[in-house]
């Protein structure tokens, strides 16, 4: 008598079982493939990289983040433009140039940064189409907490940046003023803005007076450490060249101060 | 003759296949990790995590609470007072204010009852080390809600140096131009201020000395990484502070203890819930939830997972095992005392 380990219909069962495992095989490499998918944040387009990552959250000074002129409240789905002047300065000025957007209060680690395309120097520049649907209305970021920021590194290591404009459609452009956005490093109780140009003249730009009410509470702070802030400031009948941006701010409870010198080419 | 040889033919195979299919079995299950319940307590000072809880922040009293990303205010105040609108004074009792984007408002000794948030939110709550001289057990706390938040506050008395009061930026009062508005509360307090906010918003506490900010039971929905990227090195940094930092993994009754400048990854699966967070010297968590990944280690490049293998629960129910085991042998064994193996 021959023992058998299975009986027939266990082993049809097996055979059956066979056939399935292909497909858990093909299902756990479909979802490992799909996981992959979801885990690799950034997404290439012909014209940028876009997606998420970390961003930096511990804080220098003063971190500036956008640096805009116009810059529409778009709906979702918006198709955007972002255009700025590059000015004629070194040769090799065309690898240096940057554009990139973060959130003003990052919430979902949102980064883009466009690819490098022949950037024309002493001209106008335009980035685009940058289609929202794409990741922007995805991580339900809203227009105005999208910072966007141009500029170049200049030989001696120092940056400039330039102003954006941004928009769908180039009847927006109307405003005139500069809105410079920045993360503070230090809880700040008030800040001075002072502009100046190439040459180190003081140029009067329409800064604002930023402080808190310290007749409500002495040790007031007008903004805390890692806050995204913002001031505006108008050099639209000044010549084009660099102008200097220095921030000056005061910390509460302290005899301490903060500044930092930040560098931005102007052009009317 | 089949009948006799059989047994000896298939018998060396079944003990080797139990053998390797024992080994094979124990390989994987030391491979495999299951989710499984964690209880942590950690000291941080910063946490990002989403979450669908309708309701965050208990009562507090606040010497200021700065709010960027106003939307909408209302003021009723008991008595008229003289308000700053864009530099001209008005007397009002009732406000109505309107934000612009990046419009924020200061209160001052003001007591908050905790605020509502709308659907899913991502929420960041940050610690931040004293600036300045600062009084004994006088903290800061800020929290960044990506999502509409709604709260309703109270003016406290004036206490010292301390005056009720409000400044705003950037907003509209009662239909007129974007500018900036101030006033003083009622000196006795009493004053009522409800505000709601744009999708992204910040709160930003003082808070008063013997004050502790906190919450329980908020729903921690999606993975939780417990630390931040410096500027300019892109380099990735702790969030833990001293104290007891400790993941329990509590089916296993196994512990393990983070160093302060550990990096740590909890990914929850279910149920996953902030029992209790307290703002003192740091914020203080009580975590508890199903999680399907604990990764701990010095580096972003060195995390490693300290998830209990399937072998360690395996091993923590060898009780169950071992009545299985004796309940089997008890069948075999009567089986083979009624000779059925055997006639098989």
């Amino acid at each position: 008598m021959r023992l058998r380990l299975f009986p027939p219909e266990w082993a049809a069962m097996f055979d059956c079982f066979g056939i399935r495992v292909r497909w858990i095989v093909v299902g756990v490499f479909l979802t490992m493939l799909e996981a992959y998918a979801q885990v690799q944040g950034p997404k290439q387009f012909s014209n940028r990289v876009e997606g998420t990552r970390p961003v930096p959250t511990a804080l220098a000074q003063f971190t500036p983040i956008a640096l805009t002129r116009n810059a529409i409240h778009f709906q979702s789905n918006a198709k955007l433009y972002v255009r700025f002047f590059v000015p004629q300065a070194s040769a090799n000025l065309k690898q240096r140039v940057f554009l990139k957007a973060i959130e003003r209060q990052d919430s979902s680690n949102y980064f883009m940064e466009a690819k490098s395309p022949p950037w024309k120097l002493a001209d106008w520049n335009v980035f685009g189409p940058w289609p929202t649907r794409d990741v922007i209305d995805g991580l339900g970021i809203d227009a105005d907490n999208l910072a966007v920021l141009a500029g170049y590194d200049e030989d001696n290591s120092s940056r400039v940046y330039l102003p954006v404009d941004i928009y769908e459609d180039d009847k927006q452009l109307t405003q005139h003023t500069y809105t410079f956005h920045f993360i503070a490093g230090r809880p700040l109780q008030s800040l001075e803005v002072f502009v100046t140009n190439a040459v180190g003249g003081r140029v009067d730009a329409h800064t604002p007076t930023l402080k808190c009410n310290t007749v409500l509470n002495p040790n007031c702070s007008w903004c805390k450490a890692g806050s995204a802030q913002s001031f505006t400031f108008n050099l639209s009948s000044f010549p084009a060249g660099e102008y200097h941006v220095r921030l000056v701010g005061y910390v509460p409870r302290s005899l301490e101060s903060i500044s930092e010198d930040f560098v931005l080419y102007h052009h009317p | 003759m089949n009948a006799t040889k059989s047994p000896r033919r298939w018998l060396p195979w079944t003990i080797a296949g139990v053998w390797i299919g024992t080994a094979l079995a124990g390989v994987i299950a030391t491979r495999v990790h299951p989710p499984t319940v964690i209880a942590a307590s950690l000291n941080v000072r910063r946490l990002s995590f989403r979450t669908n809880a309708d309701r965050i922040l208990g009562p507090g009293n606040e010497e200021q609470l700065l709010v960027s990303g106003v939307r909408l205010l209302q003021i009723h105040m008991n008595k008229s007072q003289s308000v700053d609108i864009g530099g001209s004074k008005q007397q009002a009792s009732e406000l109505q204010i309107v934000g612009e984007p990046f419009a924020s408002c200061s209160f001052y000794q003001v007591r908050s009852d905790g605020f509502d948030l709308n659907g899913d939110s991502v929420l960041t709550m940050g610690w931040d080390q004293a600036a300045g001289e600062r009084p004994a057990n006088a903290s800061s706390f800020s929290f960044n809600v990506h999502g509409s938040l709604k709260g309703s506050l109270t003016s406290q008395a004036a206490a010292g140096a301390l005056v009720p009061g409000f400044t705003c930026t950037r907003v509209r009062v009662n239909g007129g131009l974007p500018g900036e508005v101030e006033s003083k509360l009622s000196p006795q307090g009493g004053d009522s201020i409800s505000l709601t906010t744009f999708t992204d918003s910040r709160l930003d506490f003082d808070l008063a000395p013997q004050t502790d900010i906190g919450d329980t039971q908020i729903p921690i929905l999606g993975e939780i990484r417990f630390w931040q990227v410096e500027p300019g090195t892109e380099d990735t940094k702790t969030v833990l502070l001293a104290g007891e930092n400790k993941v329990a993994f509590e089916n296993v009754h196994e512990s393990f203890t983070l160093d302060e400048a550990d990096l740590l990854l909890i990914v929850p699966k279910s149920d996953f819930y902030l029992r209790r967070f307290v703002v003192k010297d740091g914020i203080h968590l009580s975590l508890h939830g199903v999680v399907k990944e604990v990764r701990a280690g010095p580096g972003a490049g060195a995390l490693e997972t300290h998830m209990p293998s399937l072998f360690d629960h395996v091993d923590n129910t060898k009780r169950f095992w071992a009545v299985i085991l004796v309940v089997v042998s008890t069948v075999i064994g009567f089986l083979d005392r009624v000779r059925w193996l055997a006639n098989k």
